[in-house]
C-alpha cells in the first residue's frame, strides 16, 4: 500500500503560500473585524448585533433581554464566531465610560472604571438605548416609535448571511455621525485605529455647516469653518485636553497627539495640610491601576510629599484623595504625577475607517463629507420607496374612485360575471383599469359604498397626492434633500445631544505663535515689484531734516520702496490689491530682517491671484462693531464699509471694492463714522468734507464720486482731519511744508478742491499728504531707497498756497516716493532717539 | 467535522490531497525578505504590502 498513501500530492511555493494566506487573513481583519465603516462607525460584530436587538424588537420601550439571547441569536443568525466577543462588544457599548452615547441599555453588573469585568451573559439583560434607535432610523417619540424604520425602507443595502438563510444589512442607516460621535479603538494588521469621540451637538453643527455652504452658497466647505465648530473631542469621562494644537492637526492630517490629563483640586485640609482630590481621569485609564501606580512611586520614593491616598469614589462619582504633606507644593506633587502616572495620558489620534471596504486615513472635513453621502443615499433610496409606495396606493385608490362614480355599472358587471377573474377582466376592459385596481374593486367591501367611506378615500388620495408631489421635489432637487437632511439630524442632536464633558485647556507646551511673539513697533516696507518685510523701529535714528538718511534697504534697479507703516507686529495688515480685493495678516507673519536685506516677495505670504498687485496695506488693530473703512480710489471716488464686513477674510481674500477700469485704491482709513476727511491730489488740490455724506455701502459696491478731478490729475493721499493738526504735503523734489488744518474749510463732496500747495519746477508733483502732530516724526523715502526721518517739529508752518522748503537732500536722479508717519506710542523709544541723535551723526 | 466527513476529505488515500511546501532556489534569498515582511517588527512594510496586494485577495468573506 505504500505507493498508495501519497497521492494527490500538490507542491507549493512557500513564499506564494505565506504570501496568499497572509494576505486573506490581513484583508479579513482590515475589512471585517478591527476596523469601522466610516458611515455608520460600527465594526462588522457591533452591527450585528445591534442588528439582532432590533430584529428580537429588544427596544427601549420594552423590557430588558437576557444577554444570552441576544449574544445567541447574533452568533446563530450573523457572526459565526467566538460568544466572548459578541458579549464584549455588547457590553463595551453599554458601559457609560466606554462609550460616549452608549448604543445599549444594560442591566446588571456590566463592570466598572477599576477594570471589573461584566457579569456572565447569563445573569446580565440588556436593550438598546434611545438614541441607538437613531442608528435604524427610526425616532423616539413619547416613549413609541414613529412610522418608518429608514432600515426597513430600503434604506440600505442588505446581504445574505453567512448561510444564506438570513439577511443582514452592509451598513445601517446611522441618522447622528457615529463614527466622530462615539469614536473607535481597533487593532487590525498592518494598521490600527484610534478616533476619540465627540460631542454630538458639535458634530452635528459641523454637517449642518457642511450642508448649509452646500445650498446657500454652492460651494464647498473648508476645514477652518469645522475647525471652529468642532472643538475638539469630547470622552465620557471628562478630563481636560491640553492645546488645540494636538486637536488641529489631528483634523487636518488625521494623525497627531492630543495629551488628555485629569480633572483635579487642591482643598486645603485642617491643620495647614493640602490634599489634591481627583475628580475627572483621562480616558481609557483604569482607576484602580493608576491608584496602584501612585502607591508604587510612593513606595519606591520617587515622589516625596505624598501622606495618604485613598479612594473616594462612589455611585455619585470619581474621587480619588491624595494627601499631601504640609510643607509640600501641591502643584510640584501634580507635575510628577502627570509625568510618572497615567494622570496625563496620550491619546495618540488615527482616524482610519474602512471607505469602499478599503481602509483610509481621514481628516475631519472627509468623514463628515462620507457621512452626508450616505444620509443622502439612504434619505433618497428611503424617499424612493416612499414614493413607489405612495403612488402604488393612490393608483389603487384611483381605481376605487372610478368605481365608486359609476357603482351600479361596475355592480351590473360584478352580477353578470360567472366568476372573479371575467369580473375582473370586465372591469378592465370597461374602465381601463390595470389588474391591481380590478382586483381592489372586486376586494371593495359594501361599507366602501357610503357617504363618509367615499370622503374617506377621497381625502387619502388628496393627501397622498400632496405627499407624493413633496416627495418627488426631494427626489428632483438636491437642496431640498439636503434640507430634510438637515431638519432631520438637528432634531436628533436636540434630543439627544448633551453639554460637553471635556474641556479643553491651555498647553503650557503648546505656546502659540502669538504669545512667543513680542509686541513691538515695527516697520514694514512694501516695493513696487512686491518684496515686504519689516525691521525693528530701532534701526532708524531720527535725524534732523536736510540730512542724507541712512539706507533703508537693497534694492536692485527698477525696484523702490512705495510703502513704508508704523505698526505693532500683533496689529493685522489688511493688503488691497488692484483687483479690488483684500487679504489679511498679522504683521509677525511677514519675516523680520535687516536693513539692508530685500525682504521677500508677496507672492510667498498671500494668495494672490494672477497678474494681482497690492495698491495699498492697512493696518488694523482690531474689528470694532461700529467702525468703517473709507475708501479713496486714485480717480476720485470714496466708499465707506462697516468694518465687520472684512472680519472673515480667509486665505484666498475677499472684494474689498468693485474698482472702476483704470481705477486702484490709493488709501483706506478707519473711522467711526462721521470724521472729516481731506484728499489731495499731485497737482497741489485738496477737498475736506465729512464722511458723513458718504453712504455706508456693502463690500463688494464701487463708490460715490469723493472730488472732481482735472485732466492727468490723481488723489496722492487721503488723510483723516483727526489725525493731526496740520497737512504736511511733501513733493517728489524733496519740498515740503505743513499747513493748518483750519485752513481747509469743509465743503461738499464732489467739489474741485481748494489749492493746497503752489507746484512749481522746482517742487515737482505732490507725493504725499500726511495729517501730523507737531510732535510727530515722518519717514520719507526715495527711489534709491533712502530712508530718512525727520520731526514735524523742524518743518515749517506754512499757508496754503505756498512751496514748501527742503526737507531732505537728494542726490541727482532720485525722487521722493513716499512718505509715513511714525508711530509716537513709546515715549521711552522717543527718548532712546533723543540720546541716539546727541551723539549721532549723518551715514550713507 | 463528524469522523464520516473526516474520513471522506482528508483520511481517506484516495481522496486526500497533500500539500508540500517547497522552495525554489532562486527564491531562496527572497523568503528571507518575505517572512520579516510579513511577521517582522517593522509595520511599514506589512502596511505597505497590504495595500500592494489587497486586490489580489481571494476568500473575502463579505
Amino acid at each position: 500500500m505504500d505507493d498508495k498513501i501519497f497521492d494527490n500530492i500538490h507542491d507549493v511555493d512557500l513564499k506564494e503560500t505565506m504570501e496568499t494566506s497572509y494576505i486573506d487573513y490581513a484583508m479579513s481583519v482590515i475589512a471585517s473585524r478591527a476596523l469601522p465603516d466610516v458611515r455608520d462607525g460600527l465594526k462588522p460584530v457591533q452591527r450585528r448585533v445591534l442588528f439582532s436587538m432590533i430584529e428580537l424588537n429588544n427596544g427601549p420601550d420594552k423590557p430588558h433581554r437576557k444577554c444570552a439571547r441576544i449574544v445567541g441569536d447574533t452568533m446563530g443568525k450573523y457572526h459565526p464566531h467566538g460568544d466572548s466577543s459578541i458579549y464584549g462588544a455588547l457590553v463595551n457599548m453599554a458601559q457609560e465610560w466606554n462609550t460616549r452615547y452608549p448604543l445599549v441599555d444594560g442591566h446588571g453588573n456590566f463592570g466598572s472604571e477599576d477594570g471589573d469585568g461584566a457579569a456572565a451573559m447569563r445573569y446580565t439583560e440588556a436593550r438598546l438605548s434611545k438614541i441607538s434607535m437613531t442608528m435604524f432610523g427610526i425616532n423616539y417619540k413619547d416613549e413609541k416609535f414613529t412610522t418608518g424604520k429608514d432600515i426597513d425602507m430600503d434604506g440600505v443595502d442588505f446581504m445574505p448571511n453567512f448561510d444564506e438563510t438570513e439577511k443582514e444589512p452592509t451598513v445601517l442607516p446611522a441618522r447622528y455621525p457615529n463614527l466622530l460621535v462615539n469614536g473607535t479603538t481597533g487593532i487590525a494588521v498592518g494598521m490600527a485605529t484610534n478616533i476619540p469621540p465627540h460631542n454630538l451637538r458639535e458634530i452635528i453643527g459641523a454637517v449642518n455647516r457642511i450642508i448649509d455652504n452646500q445650498v446657500e452658497e454652492d460651494r464647498e466647505t473648508e476645514i477652518d469653518e469645522l475647525l471652529e465648530i468642532v472643538k475638539g473631542p469630547d470622552f465620557p469621562t471628562g478630563g481636560v485636553i491640553l492645546g488645540k494644537a494636538g486637536i488641529e492637526e489631528a483634523y487636518r492630517t488625521g494623525r497627531a497627539k492630543i495629551r488628555v490629563r485629569a480633572v483635579s483640586e487642591i482643598e486645603p485640609m485642617d491643620n495647614g495640610k493640602n490634599r489634591i482630590v481627583v475628580t475627572e481621569l483621562p480616558y481609557m485609564v483604569n482607576k484602580a491601576r493608576l491608584i496602584e501606580n501612585i502607591a508604587k512611586l510612593v513606595k519606591d520614593k520617587k515622589i516625596d510629599g505624598i501622606t495618604d491616598l485613598r479612594d473616594e469614589s462612589s455611585r455619585e462619582g470619581i474621587r480619588v484623595c491624595i494627601e499631601l504633606r504640609r510643607d509640600v507644593n501641591p502643584n510640584i506633587i501634580l507635575n510628577q504625577l502627570y509625568k510618572h502616572t497615567q494622570l496625563q495620558d496620550t491619546f495618540g489620534v488615527i482616524m482610519l475607517a474602512l471607505v469602499n471596504n478599503q481602509p483610509k486615513i481621514l481628516n475631519l472635513k472627509q468623514m463628515l463629507v462620507h457621512y452626508l453621502d450616505h444620509q443622502k443615499d439612504v434619505v433618497t433610496r428611503r424617499t424612493k420607496y416612499e414614493l413607489n409606495k405612495a403612488e402604488e396606493r393612490a393608483h389603487i385608490l384611483e381605481g376605487l374612485l372610478i368605481a365608486l362614480d359609476n357603482i351600479d355599472e361596475v355592480i351590473q358587471i360584478i352580477r353578470s360575471s360567472a366568476d372573479v377573474n371575467s369580473a375582473k377582466a370586465t372591469l378592465m376592459e370597461r374602465f381601463g383599469l390595470s389588474d391591481a385596481q380590478a382586483q381592489a374593486i372586486v376586494d371593495m367591501r359594501l361599507r366602501a359604498l357610503t357617504g363618509l367611506e367615499r370622503d374617506k378615500i377621497q381625502k387619502e388620495y388628496d393627501d397622498l397626492q400632496i405627499l407624493i408631489g413633496k416627495l418627488k421635489a426631494i427626489l428632483g432637487d438636491e437642496k431640498i434633500l439636503l434640507g430634510v437632511i438637515k431638519t432631520e439630524i438637528t432634531e436628533i442632536a436636540d434630543k439627544y445631544g448633551d453639554d460637553r464633558r471635556t474641556s479643553i485647556g491651555f498647553d503650557e507646551f503648546d505656546i502659540s505663535m502669538e504669545d512667543m511673539i513680542p509686541v513691538t513697533n515695527t516697520v514694514v516696507t512694501f516695493t513696487k515689484l512686491g518684496y515686504i518685510k519689516r525691521m525693528n523701529e530701532d534701526n532708524f535714528k531720527a535725524q534732523h531734516r536736510g540730512g542724507k538718511g541712512i539706507k533703508g534697504m537693497e534694492t536692485i534697479d527698477d525696484d523702490y520702496v512705495t510703502e513704508m507703516l508704523m505698526m505693532s507686529s500683533h496689529d493685522y495688515l489688511l493688503f488691497f490689491t488692484n483687483k479690488g480685493r483684500v487679504y489679511r495678516i498679522k504683521a509677525y507673519e511677514i519675516p523680520e530682517s535687516s536693513r539692508t536685506s530685500r525682504g521677500i516677495a508677496i507672492v510667498n505670504i498671500l494668495q494672490l491671484q494672477p497678474d494681482e498687485k497690492i495698491t495699498a496695506m492697512i493696518p488694523i488693530e482690531d474689528y470694532h462693531e461700529d467702525k468703517y473703512l473709507f475708501m479713496a480710489t486714485a480717480d476720485g471716488f470714496v466708499k465707506k464699509t462697516k468694518i465687520t464686513e472684512y472680519d472673515n477674510i480667509r486665505k484666498n481674500g475677499l472684494t474689498a471694492i468693485t474698482l472702476r477700469d483704470d481705477d486702484t485704491l490709493i488709501e483706506v482709513k478707519l473711522t467711526d463714522g462721521d470724521e472729516d476727511v481731506i484728499m489731495v491730489t499731485k497737482y497741489g488740490q485738496a477737498i475736506r468734507f465729512s464722511e458723513t455724506e458718504v453712504r455706508s455701502t456693502g463690500r463688494a459696491t464701487m463708490g460715490v464720486i469723493g472730488m472732481n478731478l482735472s485732466a492727468d490729475d490723481e488723489i496722492i493721499g487721503m488723510q483723516l482731519i483727526s489725525q493731526g493738526e496740520s497737512l504736511m504735503t511733501v513733493s517728489e523734489n524733496g519740498l515740503g511744508k505743513c499747513t493748518l488744518m483750519t485752513e481747509f474749510n469743509t465743503i461738499h463732496r464732489g467739489g474741485k478742491g481748494v489749492k493746497c500747495y503752489k507746484i512749481t519746477e522746482k517742487t515737482g508733483n505732490l507725493i504725499g499728504a500726511k495729517a501730523v502732530e507737531k510732535d510727530d516724526e515722518v519717514m520719507l523715502i526715495n527711489t534709491a531707497g533712502t530712508i530718512i526721518r525727520i520731526e514735524v517739529a523742524g518743518t515749517t508752518l506754512l499757508s496754503r498756497i505756498t512751496s514748501g522748503v527742503k526737507l531732505i537732500d537728494l542726490k541727482e536722479n532720485t525722487k521722493l516716493i513716499s512718505i509715513a508717519k511714525v508711530r509716537k506710542s513709546d515715549t521711552i523709544l522717543a527718548e532712546e532717539v533723543e540720546e541716539l541723535n546727541e551723539g549721532s551723526t549723518t551715514e550713507e | 467535522m463528524d469522523a464520516e466527513q473526516l474520513w471522506e476529505t482528508t483520511m481517506d488515500p484516495e481522496k486526500r490531497i497533500l500539500k508540500r511546501v517547497v522552495i525554489d532556489d532562486e527564491d531562496a534569498s527572497e523568503i528571507n525578505v518575505t517572512f520579516s515582511t510579513l511577521m517582522g517588527d517593522k509595520v511599514e512594510p506589512r502596511r505597505e504590502f497590504i495595500e500592494a496586494n489587497a486586490k489580489y485577495v481571494q476568500n473575502l468573506d463579505i
